[in-house]
Formats: C-alpha cells, structure tokens, sequence
C-alpha cells in the first residue's frame, strides 16, 4: 500500500500532542515532517515540544521551526492554558535531534514538490507558516493536494464570540490559505465540541495501559482541571470537566474519514479587527456566488472518535 | 388591565402588517402612534402601505413619517420578499387618511415626554428612527420602557451567512441603539424561524371568516410564494414575533447575553455579535435574546386577532 | 569612495526607469539585482520592462520576478497612468536576457548575507516582495541596513483621497514592512510632487545622450498624466528615493511613527504619519518620513546622472 505523504503543522499544545502520538500511529501515514508554529506557547517550546514529541512516540522525521508571531496582527497566547511548557506538567525526555535549519515554509515546499502533487497537510495551529508558504511560493498549490485545518467553527468560538483561536490568531494567514484554491477541509470547534469524549469514555482508553497511555493522561490532566464550561452549557452537555482534543479529533478525521459528515461550502475569513475578527464565514444557503471551497465538518460521530482512539493506544501497546 | 403605552416603528412589509394587527387586536396596548423607516421598501411605499391597510381595516392610528434612507446614505429595498410595492398580493383601495405632519422622531419625542408612564417601543424593520431619535433627544432615552425589536440572528444571517436584513441595513443605527442601555429583547432569526407559517396555517386565517382573516391569507399567500421563488421553504413570520414576545414574554424562551452590533466586518457588517461563550471579560449581558416560542400558541393568539379585527 | 551595495524592487513604470538611470549613472551603488513586483503593471509586463532597461543600459545583473500577487487582493494596474505595457512611450526592443530562474525572496535574502550589513532595498513599487522577504527570513531583519521606500503620503493621496498607489496596492505588506523595526525611508507624496522636473528641463535631459533621450521620451508619455492647465512639470517620484540616499542632507526628513490602514475601511493604504507625535513613546517604531527636498539641486543631480549614462 502507498503511504500517503503528510505534513504536521502544530503549535503543541497539549491536544497537538495526542494529536501527534494518534498521526504516528497511523500505518497509512508517511509523516515527511513536523513543522512548528508559536501559538499556545511560543516558538521555542512548541519546536522543543515537537522534537521531544517525536522522539517519545519514536517517530523519525524533520522537524522545521516555523513562524514566531502572526503575519502582521500582534501575537496573543493563552497564557497557562497548556501549561508554563505547552504540555502541562509533563516532562519529556528531551530529543537528540536537533531542528532541520530549514524555515517550517521551505521544508514544506521542498517536501510538497518531492511529493509530486500528493503531499497533505493538517494545519493544528494558527496558519503563519502557510500564510508565508504561499506568499513565498505562489506555485504551491500545484504541488498541495489537500489542507486540512483544526480551525473555525460553525457558531462559538474561543478566543471571541464566534472566533476560534487558530484563525483569530492570524486571520491573514488564515484568508490567504482558504483563497488559496488548494482543496481544504475545515474541522470546528463547535462540531468537535458536540462529540468530545466524556470522562468515562476516557477511563475505558486509559485502560489501556503503555507507555504513551501514561503520558496521554498525564497530559491532559491539566486540560481536565480547567474544563470548557460554557461549551458544555451551550450544547447542552451536563458539565463534564472532560478534555477537549480538537487537534486529536481533526487528525481523527483524517485518519478514518467515515467518523465524520462533511459538506462543501464557500467559507471565507472575517480579517477586520472588530468584534468579528477570525470568524470563518460559512455559505450555508450557497448564495454568495462563489465556488465551495471547503470541505466542513458538520458532525463527528463520538464512538467512532473513540474506536480512532482505542486503536491508536492499542497500536503503543505493541 | 392597563393599556400599555406603545409606538411600533416598521418598514411595511407583510410581516410588519401582521404585527400591527396582532398588538391593535391584542386590547393590552395603547397604541400611540405608527413610524415608518425606509428597509423593505421605500419610505412613500411603507408610508402608504401602512394608510391602505388602516383604512382598509378601519383602524384609527396615527401614522408618522420617519428616516428615508439608513444613517450611511444608501438604500436597499428588500424587493424579493415583499415585491416593489413593499405589500405585493392584496389590492387595497387607495388611503384616504394622511401622514401626520409631525416627523417620527418627534411624534416620539412627543408621546415620551408627556406620558406618565415609560412608554414601550417595537421596532419592526431597520433601525433608523430608533437612533435617530436616540441622538437627538438623549435626554428621554430613559423613558423607553423595553426595546422589543424584531432583527439580528445570534447563530446566522439572512441577506448574508452572518446578518439579518433589519440589522444589515442600517448598522450604525442598530450599534447605536443596542449599546444605549435600554432593555432589549432580541427577536431573531434565531426565533422567528421557529414561526413560521405553512398552508394550513394560511387556510384557517381564511376560515375565520372575517375581513381581516381574509387579508392575512392573502398577504400570506404572496408572502411565500415569494419565498419558494426564492428557493427557501422559509416563510417565518418575523415582525409579530416582537410583539408576542411584549404580549406573552413566559412563552418565549430567552437567555441574556452581551450583543454588539458589528459595524467593522467585511463579511460580518451588520450582524448582532452575540457572546454565547463569554469571551469577553468585563462586558455586561445587555440584550435577551429569544431562541424559541410556542408556535401553535403563537398561531392561535394570531388567528384571535384576525377575529377580533372582524 | 566605497560603492552602496542595494537592489532595487520595482514595477516599471516611467518613474522606475529614470529612477534605475539615476542610480546607475551616479556611480555610487553596487547594484547587486533587480527585483520585480506587481502595481504599475501585472508581474509579467513590469519584469519585462526591466529586462528591456537592464539590456538598455547594458548592465548584467539578475532580473528576478517576484511575487505575483498582493499578499491579500487583487492587482490593481496603473493602466491609466503607465499605458498597457507599463511602460508605455518609448519604443525598446524585445529582450534577449531572460529572467534569472531563481525565487526572488530567496534572492533577497541570499543578497543580504553576501553583504554582511550593507545592503540596503531601494524598493520603489509596492512592498509585497519585502514584506514576505521579512516574514520568510525574520532572522535577517537586523542584517538589511536600510529600506529606502517610494510610497505613501502623510498629507492626501493619489489614488484615493488618503492613500498613495504603492501603499495601496498592498496596504497588508506595508504595514507589516512599516512595523518591522528595520530602518525606513519614506520618501512619500509629500516630498516628490515637490520635486518636479520642468519641460525646458526636459529638453535639457532629451539633449544629453542616449540615455536622455529615452528619459524624455518616457516624460513625453508620462506628463500626461501630471500636467494641469497647459503647464506640464513631470514627477519622478521613485527618483527621489534614489536622490535621497545621494545626498540626504539636501531634504528635510524627520523621525517619526508611521502606521499604516490595512482595514477596509475608506482610508486603506493611508500611511498614518504621526507629525505631532507628543504622545507616541520613544519605543515607537519610527521611520525616516521625507518632506522636502532642494528641487535644483535634484534636477542638476538628475542630469549629471543621466549624463554619465551616455
């Protein structure tokens, strides 16, 4: 079976991890590299982040340094939402590998080129790197089959009322990628809050019991302390201080795209700083005129979430 | 029980039409005075929609003429749903009342100051004369006893993804008035797609047998039909929502939240930002926004007044 | 004297071509490259263009095409102002270079290391290729030792009534250079439509050899544009910013903030010049914002350069 060639761009981030551990695992994944972006913490710890990751999880690839701050809006982390290092309590065993010297933007490309037009990426943090890639790189749409984001939502937000974080964070990255004409597909917070796991669901998969089993929980402890409160409340889930994954549902998605219903729309990135800041604007009713550009996640179905998850702790116990 | 006090502002317009019918036969208001603003049609159009179908339905309620273009300049009549006219489907006789001379912000002014008591105001299309009113005599803002207004969507929009017609025609003057600190209700289309009719609903308007039943059944009839052309299945009835919501607020189900108006968007001018999340710290919840209502009751206490306006 | 090592991003464009003149012609600069950007004309035609001058001039330096597009609209091309070639006027034969098969960031940046410091980017169209020089190598921002821009305005623009044409081809890119802390000239509106060049200068300019008489042909096409009232002086803006670094103690330049409107609101592309800046703190990012200029002494450098070409 061909591999199907894959970039990570992430800012871990506590569900960026799970999100790397779920993507290592997956045997139909040829991961070319992990690239990093600042974003819940800054650029330093999310590249050490990375690197430590990979090696906890035995994956050998490059790992790219990518964007320091936004493209041109001020930088804003969440700070202690992941942790004073990005990944909670946790501690790592630090990598002997060290970063390629390549910029996150140019391994990419030089990664997309070798690729021949087959190279996918899922973009877990604010888009910086592929804002510049494509700037830098006008040709890289030829060469990119497909983006898939963790970004967005249907309605609520995070960081505003209707913005979610890695768009809000840099809305002009973000209109560059979904104008870019590379076909994209856009996983919500709001659909992935409606089929977050809830703490028993997490019990069974801690059941499980490896190496990054432990690690897993460990990590998303500190998640769990701080719960999603509102969330629950809106979507009318009893108040389950349970950990939201969206980067691990996103990467989910990729990995066993029947667990979730897409439709294609025209979504386009609200850049104005004003309340409305990083709302991705969705053509539901199809009258803008314009061509659908993305893919968007309407529903995820939670067991089979869940059964990606049960898989990928079993694939560690090996 | 007192009559309480009351000036409807509308753009004329079926559903504003409904509205007026439901609060007139409702008896539980003193009904000062209509305003009309420009928004699903041109002002002189909404002027006269409104003086047809009082006379028609010989009612007796001043009429004002209030804003005729939104407070940027530009006009946007909503001719796909309400035809040129602004009331396309019933043919009327000719008005034989008049505009009152006095303009709507000042017939306002007017009943503000020299009623003893805060006086309510629905707002049924763009906001206009509400904050032109608002700026010009800041002073009795404090006299408007609830804004009940039909506009905004919490969740989507209309004329775009993200906003509703009433709010996108004019969005300095909804920001003007949603941050004046008068109680608000909301009624959007996040409830009004909840009342909506379908052809029964329109058959039993006809059935009751009276002038003003017939009429709705017409108004109706043209009212979706406009919107199947326009491939909805949509034919919610959005302006009597607002005065249900005054009449009968323990049947609809509100939450209250901080809403501001966004005026900076590209995509997002026009729509009511609602902070579902509470993302922003410090903001105080200043709007209650309606998210459902009982529609056959809704249905029910319409049909009584199409009764009771023979 | 030891030569300035630069390279010139550009869209020509009339003023582009005489501002290449003056640099060559003055013999102080190393001109390392040219690199092309989108404005006057799309990227294909002004990358032409600079082949056709290069080739005319005789010089052997890459001819780089850089980004094809603003980082977030639409071309915009000056036809009106530089014809359909951008160029228009004077006729050059096609070129037998080709452009150099490079990435035109890299280019930049790989030009930034081999002079260790020195070069400074005379960028005289808009700032897409340098702003995403500064977002695809932030680690050599300390190494560029100036950034000499034409574009902007504090008092009024040009093709909206705040904003100058190379800022608003890209006002995203311009606020990102403008921000960036690395040293700027602003050779803006302010300063170049005071240093004009008078149409019995012209004639002095046709009569100076072969290089002159292209420059004037290029005016003859060009005035067109600028003159008023039967009076036509020609305003080579992108020259100025050549002069500037020639001898900056012939203008006046002050120190000061700028911020540029990448909104989309009616100022977009306005540069912000904060003239009475007692509130903006000494940690500001500031830029060296030109006023005014010795016009003379312009015009006489202008025509010792253009001399030297032959």
């Amino acid at each position: 079976m061909d591999k199907r060639p894959f970039i990570i761009d992430c800012d871990p981030g506590i569900d960026d991890a799970v999100a790397i551990f779920l993507a290592a695992s997956c045997d139909a994944f040829d991961i070319r590299a992990i690239t990093s972006v600042a974003g819940n913490v800054d650029i330093d710890l999310t590249t050490r982040n990375a690197l430590d990751l990979c090696h906890v999880v035995g994956l050998d690839t490059i790992v790219a340094r990518g964007a320091a701050r936004p493209m041109m809006v001020e930088p804003k982390i969440s700070v202690g939402a992941h942790g004073a290092t990005g990944l909670g309590t946790v501690v790592l065993e630090r990598s002997p590998q060290a970063e390629d010297g390549r910029h996150a933007w140019d391994v990419i490309y030089d990664e997309a080129v070798k690729a021949a037009g087959e190279l996918e990426i899922i973009a877990m943090g604010p888009l910086t790197n592929l804002g510049i890639l494509l700037t830098k790189y006008p040709d890289a749409p030829r060469y990119i089959k497909k983006i898939t984001i963790m970004g967005g939502s249907r309605v609520y937000g995070n960081s505003c009322a209707y913005g979610e974080y890695n768009v809000w964070a840099d809305p002009l990255a973000s209109d560059i990628v979904f104008r870019s004409d590379i076909p994209m597909a856009m996983v919500g917070l709001e659909t992935i809050f409606r089929a977050k796991l809830t703490s028993s669901d997490w019990e069974d998969l801690f059941a499980e019991k490896n190496h990054i089993s432990e690690i897993t929980r460990e990590i998303l402890r500190h998640k769990t302390e701080r719960g999603e409160g509102i969330m629950d409340r809106i979507t009318a889930r009893s108040d389950d201080p349970s950990p939201l994954l969206c980067d691990c549902m996103t990467v989910a998605c990729v990995v066993d795209p029947s667990i979730a219903k897409f439709e294609r729309r025209y979504v386009c990135v609200e850049t104005a700083e004003g309340p409305s800041r990083g709302r991705t604007i969705i053509d539901w009713q199809n009258r803008s005129g314009h061509s659908r550009n993305c893919e968007v996640a309407v529903s995820v179905d939670r067991a089979g979430f869940k059964a990606v998850m049960q898989k990928m702790f079993a694939h560690y116990s090996k | 029980m007192d009559r309480r006090p009351l000036i409807i502002d509308g753009d004329p317009g079926h559903d504003d039409v409904m509205a007026i019918m439901l609060a007139y036969a409702s008896g539980r208001f003193d009904l000062k005075g209509i305003t009309c603003v420009n928004g699903n049609c041109p002002l002189p159009k909404a002027v006269d929609n409104i003086l047809k179908t009082l006379d028609y339905l010989e009612l007796d309620i001043p009429v004002y003429a209030g804003a005729a273009t939104p407070m940027r300049g530009y006009n946007k009549p909503a001719v796909m749903c309400h035809g040129a006219s602004g009331l396309a489907g019933p043919i009327l006789p000719p008005a034989t009342s008049k505009v009152r001379d006095m303009r709507a912000i000042e017939f306002i002014a007017k009943t503000l100051r020299e009623s003893d008591e805060k006086v309510l105001l629905a707002p049924l299309g763009p906001l206009t004369n509400i904050a032109d009113f608002m700026i010009a005599y800041p002073e009795l803002i404090g006299k408007i006893e609830r804004i009940s207004l039909m506009g905004g969507g919490a969740l989507h929009g209309n004329v775009t993804p993200a906003a509703e017609f009433n709010i996108w025609h004019d969005p300095e003057a909804a920001r003007i008035v949603f941050s004046s600190g008068v109680p608000i209700t909301m009624c959007g289309l996040d409830v009004t797609e909840h009342a909506f009719v379908d052809p029964s609903d329109i058959q039993r308007f006809r059935d009751l047998g009276t002038r003003a039943g017939r009429f709705a059944a017409e108004l109706m009839d043209y009212y979706c039909l406009a919107f199947q052309r326009m491939g909805m299945m949509e034919n919610a009835l959005h302006d009597p929502v607002a005065i249900y919501a005054l009449l009968y607020p323990e049947k609809v189900e509100t939450h209250k939240y901080y809403v501001e108006v966004d005026i900076f968007g590209e995509y997002t001018r026009g729509c009511t930002v609602t902070d579902m999340v509470d993302s922003v710290p410090g903001k105080q919840p200043n709007v209650d926004v309606a998210f459902d209502l009982d529609r056959n009751d809704f249905i029910d206490k319409l049909c009584d007044a199409l009764v009771k306006l023979g | 004297m030891q030569k300035m090592p630069i390279v010139f991003d550009c869209d020509p464009g009339h003023d582009d071509a005489v501002a290449l003149f003056m640099a060559v012609g003055s013999e102080r600069f190393d001109l390392r490259g040219i690199t092309c950007v989108p404005g006057n004309n799309l990227l294909d035609k002004v990358s032409q263009n600079a082949l056709k001058l290069t080739e005319f001039l005789g010089l052997d330096i890459p001819v780089v095409a850089g980004c094809p597009k603003p980082l977030a609209q639409e071309c915009h091309p000056a036809v009106s102002v530089h014809g359909a070639s951008g160029m228009e006027g004077p006729h050059l034969p096609l070129p037998k270079k080709q452009l150099a098969k490079v990435n035109a960031i890299d280019f930049l940046a790989q030009q930034i290391r081999e002079a260790g410091g020195e070069l400074t980017i005379v960028a005289v169209g808009p700032l897409t290729n340098i702003a995403t020089l500064l977002l695809a190598y932030p680690e050599l921002k300390g190494d560029i030792k100036r950034i000499c821009i034409m574009g902007g305005s504090a008092e009024g623009g040009n093709v909206t009534p705040v904003a100058e044409f190379n800022i608003w081809h890209d006002p995203e890119a311009a606020r990102i250079v403008f921000a960036s802390g690395v040293p700027i000239t602003m050779c803006g509106l302010d300063v170049t439509h005071r240093l004009y060049i008078t149409e019995p200068e012209v004639e002095e300019i046709r009569a100076l050899g072969r290089v002159g008489r292209l420059a004037a042909e290029l005016f003859d096409y060009y005035k067109m544009y600028h003159g008023e009232g039967g009076v036509h002086n020609v305003i080579p803006h992108d020259a100025v910013a050549v002069c500037w670094l020639l001898d900056p103690e012939m203008f006046y330049t002050r120190s000061l903030h700028v911020e540029v409107d990448a909104g989309s609101g009616l100022s977009r592309g306005c540069t912000q010049v904060f003239a009475i800046s007692r509130d903006m703190g000494d940690d500001s990012v500031k830029a060296e914002v030109v006023f005014d200029g010795d016009r003379d002494k312009f015009v006489q450098m202008f025509k010792h350069c253009i001399a030297n070409l032959g």
